[in-house]
């Protein structure tokens, strides 16, 4: 998993629950890196996880909610580094649809060991979209959180309902309504 | 469980620590790849670039030595770069001197300039232009005729960004040409007026002698009674020699008019003219005639080989005088040639005479190895038509001719 | 004996020889021919034109002629109105196939070369004669 996620991550635990929360699931988690991160190396998925679940367990919010919020707070990442990426799209549904082949073939070009999602699409119209997520990590509701803040990006307010397919997360179908 | 802040900051400090020397070690680890591969590219670079210079000063080198002139012009024309032959032949220094920039079209003369710039338009619509032909005016003041083939040159994404053209004096050529038309229509009307001369001649000298033979005729008819009969025995041979002048007279005519043939080629089987003509002629009856070799088709203006056949076959018969007179047609092909062969049994021929009897102004003298003009008009026919004839002969024995043809 | 009636000709010949040939030939038949001889085709002409000529039924022309010669003649006999219909025989020594074929185009009515034999000579104009005599004694 890229450096950046890492970094993020543990910056919006910084803010929000303080340098001491980001030394806790540190210390709590067994880390290789020690938990040093560099936006430009890569690290184990798994050490992700670890940092998520402490995190969950000693603030007591669930760690999909706690994706949600890291999803939307990415989305600022993208928005700061990636502004004429952005800028290709005139809506949030265009910009959704072209995510498996488009935005991801960009971003491996840049990061060539990044390991990223598939999203199948089932259906779309103007202002609906139904795809399907699918990957070993789960993580769909990062995701969403991506999801919401695209929408907001494009000043612009949607319903999206989201249906596991498989209990574990692996799959899961996201249905966009732009309202 | 509360943490002391300051190892709180302390392990944080560290993490950070780390993580900027990570991030240093994997920048540090890049920009070695990027090094090296900086180093990589530039030394293919390097080698490109020799690769691209020795091409460049082969190529030039090339351009610069060509004899013909060599012209490099940008898409309007303008000259961009000539070799050492176009710099002589246009004097450039002079007109670069003059004009500051040149135009092709003001290295031709004026009434070609029209020419080469419609030429000059498709090449550029076309991609070249082959032997188009300009007058020029050259550094030393002569007018001389260049053929010139062009091409245009493009960039990597294809568009046309200049044209070369490599122009070829061919004044020397255009000369000889024009010269030779002009010879072969000298040659041609030369031709016309001899034969139109020697129709004409034919006819003043054939004209007295009519008189002459009437006259002889009222003579001998109106004074019948004073004639003794020596008078009449000359009388008789001036009417023989009258006859005679009479041939000759029409034998230089059939000479002079036998090679103007125009008549389309055809397919011919020789056996079967040789058959045609022996019907035509008379065979005295002591004569036998064979054709023994399997003969050829070949490709010729049928009149006139029927007149070589007819006069080898007349002058084969009036040599054979004796019972048993026999006349042979052979064939075979030798060098790539038709070779024919008509032999007959007859007097023969003295060797000394071999040259003499195909001259038609030894042959005209009236001797007894005189054969006519037909032998003449033989080998002239023959000759106009890429064949030769030559002969063997032993006194007593007989005369072979043998003549040859070209295989297509 | 009443010699028989026979063709105004007019014999347009330069070689005086031949016209005494052909006069003696006319001379040795029994039918007497009108036969008028000029040096060229300009004297033809001349005699043509002028009102006093009775035209003549037999033209023979040579070609070879000095002034005006046969073909010059033939072209403006043929193109006069009403002297295109009187018959014209070539007698020639030419035997070129240009000129016969031209004689021909321009509307003669015969060709005749000039033998050698003087003997061939006499039967050949007595024989033409004769045939143009017999042509206008049908057609009148």
């Amino acid at each position: 998993m890229k450096g950046i996620v890492f970094t993020e991550f543990l910056e919006l635990v910084e803010s929000k629950f303080g340098l001491e929360m980001v030394d806790q699931i540190i210390t709590q988690s067994e880390l290789v890196s020690g938990g040093s991160y560099t936006s430009i190396g890569t690290y184990e998925f798994g050490e992700m996880l670890q940092l998520i679940s402490n995190l969950s367990k000693n603030t007591e919010v669930s760690t999909d909610d706690l994706l949600l919020a890291y999803g939307e707070h990415f989305f600022n990442v993208i928005e700061t580094s990636y502004p004429q990426m952005l800028a290709m799209y005139q809506g949030p549904i265009e910009m959704l649809a072209s995510i498996e082949n488009h935005i991801h073939v960009e971003v491996k070009k840049i990061y060539h060991d990044a390991e990223l999602p598939t999203f199948t699409i089932i259906e779309q119209t103007e202002n609906t979209l139904s795809m399907i997520y699918q990957s070993s990590r789960s993580m769909h509701m990062f995701g969403l959180g991506l999801m919401n803040r695209t929408f907001k990006h494009f000043n612009a307010a949607a319903e999206i309902r989201h249906e596991k397919l498989k209990d574990d997360g692996t799959e899961v179908q996201f249905s966009i309504k732009m309202i | 469980m509360q943490t002391p802040q300051s190892d709180v900051y302390q392990r944080a400090l560290a993490r950070e620590r780390n993580a900027r020397k990570e991030a240093e070690r994997i920048l540090e680890a890049k920009s070695t790849e990027l090094y090296h591969l900086t180093q990589a590219l530039t030394q293919s670079n390097a080698k490109l670039e020799v690769l691209l210079q020795e091409k460049k000063s082969e190529l030039s080198g090339l351009i610069h030595h060509i004899l013909d002139p060599y012209i490099l012009v940008d898409l309007d024309g303008n000259i961009i770069k000539l070799n050492k032959a176009a710099v002589e032949l246009f004097d450039y220094d002079n007109l670069i001197k003059k004009a500051g920039k040149v135009n092709l079209i003001h290295l031709v003369s004026p009434e070609d300039r029209m020419r080469l710039s419609t030429a000059f338009m498709d090449m550029v619509e076309d991609g070249y232009i082959k032997e188009i032909e300009v007058k020029i005016t050259a550094a030393d003041g002569t007018v001389r005729d260049l053929q010139i083939n062009a091409s245009v040159l493009y960039d990597n994404n294809n568009n046309p960004t200049a044209a070369q053209g490599i122009a070829r004096d061919i004044t020397a050529l255009k000369q000889l040409e024009a010269q030779k038309d002009k010879l072969y229509e000298k040659l041609e009307s030369q031709n016309e007026e001899l034969n139109e001369y020697a129709h004409v001649v034919s006819h003043d000298l054939k004209s007295p002698l009519r008189s002459v033979n009437a006259l002889i005729q009222w003579i001998k008819t109106d004074d019948k009674n004073v004639f003794d009969p020596s008078m009449d025995q000359y009388f008789g041979m001036i009417d023989k020699s009258v006859k005679k002048m009479e041939n000759l007279i029409s034998d230089i005519l059939r000479y002079s008019k036998s090679e103007v043939d125009y008549s389309e080629e055809t397919l011919v089987n020789v056996g079967d003219l040789i058959s045609e003509v022996q019907e035509h002629i008379d065979v005295p009856a002591n004569i036998s005639i064979v054709i023994e070799s399997q003969m050829p088709t070949v490709q010729v203006q049928k009149g006139k080989l029927e007149q070589v056949i007819q006069n080898l076959m007349t002058n084969a018969i009036k040599f054979t005088p004796q019972a048993d007179g026999l006349i042979t047609w052979k064939y075979k092909s030798v060098d790539g040639k038709h070779q024919f062969a008509i032999r007959d049994n007859g007097i023969g021929i003295e060797e000394k005479y071999f040259d003499k009897i195909f001259k038609v102004f030894q042959s005209l003298k009236a001797s007894e190895h005189s054969t006519g003009i037909g032998l003449s008009i033989v080998k002239k026919v023959l000759i106009s038509m890429g064949g030769e004839i030559w002969l063997q002969s032993t006194l007593g024995k007989g005369t072979t001719f043998y003549f040859t043809l070209p295989q297509s | 004996m009443n010699a028989k009636k026979g063709l105004r000709v007019l014999v347009i010949e330069d070689d005086k020889i031949e016209n005494l040939k052909f006069g003696r030939v006319v001379a040795n038949l029994d039918v007497l021919h009108q036969v008028t001889f000029v040096n060229d085709g300009d004297e033809a002409i001349d005699l043509l034109m002028s009102k006093d000529t009775t035209l003549p039924q037999l033209i023979v022309l040579d070609l070879n002629m000095p002034r005006l010669d046969g073909f010059e003649f033939l072209k403006m006999l043929k193109s006069t109105e009403y002297l295109k219909y009187i018959p014209v025989v070539i007698l020639t020594t030419s035997e070129n196939k240009k000129e016969i074929k031209t004689c021909y185009e321009l509307g003669i009515a015969g060709y005749l070369v000039k033998p050698l034999d003087y003997n061939i000579y006499v039967s050949k104009i007595e024989s033409l004669l004769k045939y143009w005599s017999l042509n206008e004694l049908l057609s009148s």
